[in-house]
């Protein structure tokens, strides 16, 4: 795992951005980027180039579905950055619409840092 | 399980009711009521039975409670609770990253061990997350009932009522236009492990 890769985490929730923020530091990510929604991130996006996105579902005004869908149709250095979804929430139908959007991975909160850990692992290498 | 007040009670026994109510909302959500409270149950029993008639203007003013002081007394408290725990939240988060930072003080074992604990703290801070979004839906669903409720009052001529209802139902054409409350994510709640289900999915 390259912790030297640039993160970005896309979360509505400050304290929720602070606590993954945290234990991505605590994995050894020191360049670790964050935006409120959907919109913030795609203006982030277009001018850097990220390793991995770790996004919440429900955000406003874009949401993190409508977010992964807008990177993907992109044409940008990001179009292909992992994406790992995290949410408190889920349902089959959900999961299988995201993943039929693009995404890499799921993370359902709570969360433990071994979980986060093993999930960037995986989309990572 | 709710039940509706028997139709039957007179305008004090409708009065006692109401201020139990609103003690209970102002209470201090340590679950020990007031005198107030007390007193009125007291009333109420004493009331019971006494087979006075309810006059219109208790009938009427009645729904009216409900959606000027009732509903928003119980949005304001959710809010408040929702405000308090993220406070209490920033400051167990600012203490935790202090401590992080001088962890390289210590010896390495001392570090990992406290390491390993302040990640647990972290972690648990996750709590303000999960009821900050789900006291959010509960707030939507009390709005939404209030909403009704002065839709109610409005077709039965309540002026106040009609002007709430017009202008929660202009905000709502506004926020449906800039796409604010259209969140569409999963809507069940989780209330036991899925992860290992939704891992499942990916491995496919």
């Amino acid at each position: 795992m390259n912790t030297k890769t640039p993160i970005l985490v896309v979360d509505d929730y400050k304290t929720m951005v602070r606590i993954i923020r945290n234990l991505l530091v605590q994995l050894g990510f020191d360049d670790v980027d964050d935006a409120s929604d959907g919109s913030e991130a795609l203006q982030r996006m277009s001018s850097k180039r990220y390793g991995l996105v770790i996004s919440d579902w429900n955000m406003e005004p874009m949401n993190g579905l409508d977010f992964l869908k807008a990177v993907r149709a992109g044409n940008g250095d990001n179009t292909q950055v992992p994406f790992i979804m995290v949410t408190a929430e889920s349902k089959q139908s959900s999961v299988q619409e995201a993943k039929e959007a693009g995404v890499n991975n799921y993370i359902v909160k709570p969360f433990s840092a071994d979980t986060l850990r093993t999930k960037i692992d995986s989309v990572l290498g | 399980m709710n039940k509706p007040l028997p139709s039957d009670l007179n305008k004090e026994q409708r009065s006692a009711i109401e201020s139990v109510v609103k003690d209970i909302l102002e209470s201090d959500l340590s679950g020990q009521y007031g005198g107030h409270t007390l007193k009125s149950l007291h009333e109420l029993q004493q009331q019971e039975g006494s087979g006075e008639a309810m006059s219109p203007t208790a009938l009427a003013e009645q729904p009216c409670d409900i959606s000027e002081k009732h509903l928003p007394t119980i949005v304001q408290n959710l809010n408040s609770i929702r405000s308090t725990a993220e406070s209490a939240t920033h400051a167990i988060m600012n203490a935790t990253e202090n401590i992080q930072a001088l962890l390289g003080m210590l010896d390495e074992k001392m570090e990992q061990l406290i390491r390993k604990e302040l990640n647990m703290i972290v972690q648990a801070c996750a709590f303000q997350d999960l009821t900050g979004q789900q006291m959010t839906r509960i707030v939507d669903s009390v709005e939404e009932i209030e909403f009704s409720v002065d839709g109610i009052l409005s077709s039965m001529g309540n002026k106040n009522a009609a002007r709430r209802y017009k202008e929660i139902a202009a905000r709502r054409v506004k926020e449906k236009a800039s796409g604010k409350k259209s969140l569409s994510g999963p809507q069940n709640i989780v209330v036991k492990d899925k992860q290992a289900e939704i891992d499942n999915m990916f491995d496919t």
